[in-house]
């Protein structure tokens, strides 16, 4: 292969990554550039040009599609700003997805999810990109309240709502179905299982549900949530994250019908838990503290001023 | 030289070559003689940077430029009268930012 004739594969090779209105023109300037490169550097050397001084100069532009680029630049599928959160989604995406496929006693979910979930965020992503270039003011930034912050009447609502659901749901599923219903159907079937009744599983299950609205307490009193509530929260949802698919196993309800249709719905409710934790988890890793620089441990004159 | 330095000049350069390029195209160039012109004035530029450069310079209607095949083709460019124009506005502005650096690389070394 003569140097022109590497030269003319480049300049092809390059020419095929151009859009065609600029193609021929580009591709037959490129070509004449590349030549008086050549000839001028074989020149200064005292040879004449060669296969391997052409290798060297066209490797010196880069590949040909680098070189395409730039001169006619192409939007990135997905910003390369937005690689972070699409690396998050993906890698937390294929962990939901494990977690649920392992607690699917029915076994309906395919592995083909992993790649469907994959191909979903490359369109939403890229989605996202198009818009931000069309409407520059679409999904702009804006600022958000301190995520500990909590509405003391919320928590509160949400310990009265917790209480009823799922705390006494688990406790009396009987009287619970029988009041949320007003008798209107009958609720035999969930009656519980003697031996499930007086079982360490139910009695710790019961525990940290309680745990978990007695926390909304706390958080209505402090008026937001701190390190060690968060802590706490973290905990509970984890352990009944793993307790509640381990009643799928054994025998709830004194009926038999009530225990398999209520296997997958076990399942659900760990799974639930698992991504919450999941989630939090998430939060704690990415929290920042701007109450002190990070070298800082402490002393004088490390709070940062308030903007007012 | 450390990297973290021909780093920070070709960042300087980079800055720089829009209107390092729009004033030697004052007279007509082709890419290499440009590239020659730019080297021997004191501002080297790889060919990947400055011939897509001359396009896109082009595309936003500083330059004009036409193929001359007499002897080996070549793609001449020139400043046509927008490009003049913008020329003339980019020098006023890096002569008022060579000022102000000016005063700050002073203030510093007078402490």
């Amino acid at each position: 292969m003569t140097a022109d004739e590497v030269i003319e594969s480049y300049v092809r090779d390059v020419g095929a990554c151009l859009p065609r209105r600029m193609r021929q023109d580009t591709a037959l300037e490129l070509k004449a550039l590349l030549t008086d490169d050549l000839v001028a550097h074989a020149q200064s050397l005292g040879l004449s040009p060669d296969r391997e001084m052409a290798i060297a100069l066209v490797k010196g532009f880069g590949r040909p599609s680098e070189a395409a680029r730039r001169y006619h630049e192409r939007p990135a599928l997905i910003d390369a700003a937005d690689t972070h959160h699409f690396v998050i989604w993906a890698l937390g995406g294929t962990v939901a997805l494990a977690i649920l496929m392992a607690l699917d006693g029915r076994r309906e979910l395919g592995q083909d999810l992993f790649l469907q979930w994959l191909g979903l965020l490359v369109i939403v992503f890229a989605l996202a990109a198009w818009c931000r270039r069309h409407w520059p003011d679409a999904l702009r930034w804006t600022p958000r309240p301190d995520p500990d912050l909590r509405s003391r009447p919320l928590a509160v609502l949400a310990c009265a709502a917790t209480l009823a659901f799922p705390v006494f749901m688990y406790a009396a599923p009987e009287t619970f179905a029988r009041t949320l219903f007003l008798g209107n159907i009958p609720t035999d079937g969930l009656a519980l299982a003697a031996e499930f009744r007086q079982s360490g599983l139910r009695i710790v299950t019961l525990g940290l549900l309680t745990a978990s609205a007695l926390l909304y307490v706390v958080v209505a009193v402090q008026g937001r949530r701190v390190g060690w509530s968060r802590a706490t929260e973290l905990g509970l949802t984890g352990l009944l994250g793993l307790l509640f698919p381990a009643h799928a196993g054994i025998a709830v309800f004194a009926s038999g019908t009530a225990n398999s249709i209520s296997v997958p719905f076990f399942g659900l409710i760990g799974a639930i838990y698992l991504l919450t934790l999941m989630y939090e988890a998430w939060h704690e890793w990415t929290r920042v503290s701007l109450s002190r620089p990070a070298s800082a441990k402490g002393g004088p004159g490390t709070v940062p001023h308030s903007l007012a | 030289m450390v990297e973290r330095e021909a780093s920070g000049l070709t960042e300087l350069r980079r800055g720089v070559l829009t209107l390092a390029v729009l004033s030697r195209l004052r007279t007509r160039q082709y890419g290499y003689s440009l590239k020659q012109a730019l080297a021997e004035g004191g501002l080297p530029v790889e060919e990947g940077t400055l011939y897509p450069l001359l396009r896109r310079l082009e595309a936003q209607g500083l330059l004009a430029s036409e193929w001359n095949t007499d002897q080996a083709p070549r793609r001449y460019y020139r400043l046509n009268g927008e490009g003049e124009r913008v020329l003339e506005t980019l020098t006023l502005a890096w002569r008022d930012q060579a000022r102000v650096m000016d005063a700050f690389l002073t203030e510093e070394a007078g402490g």
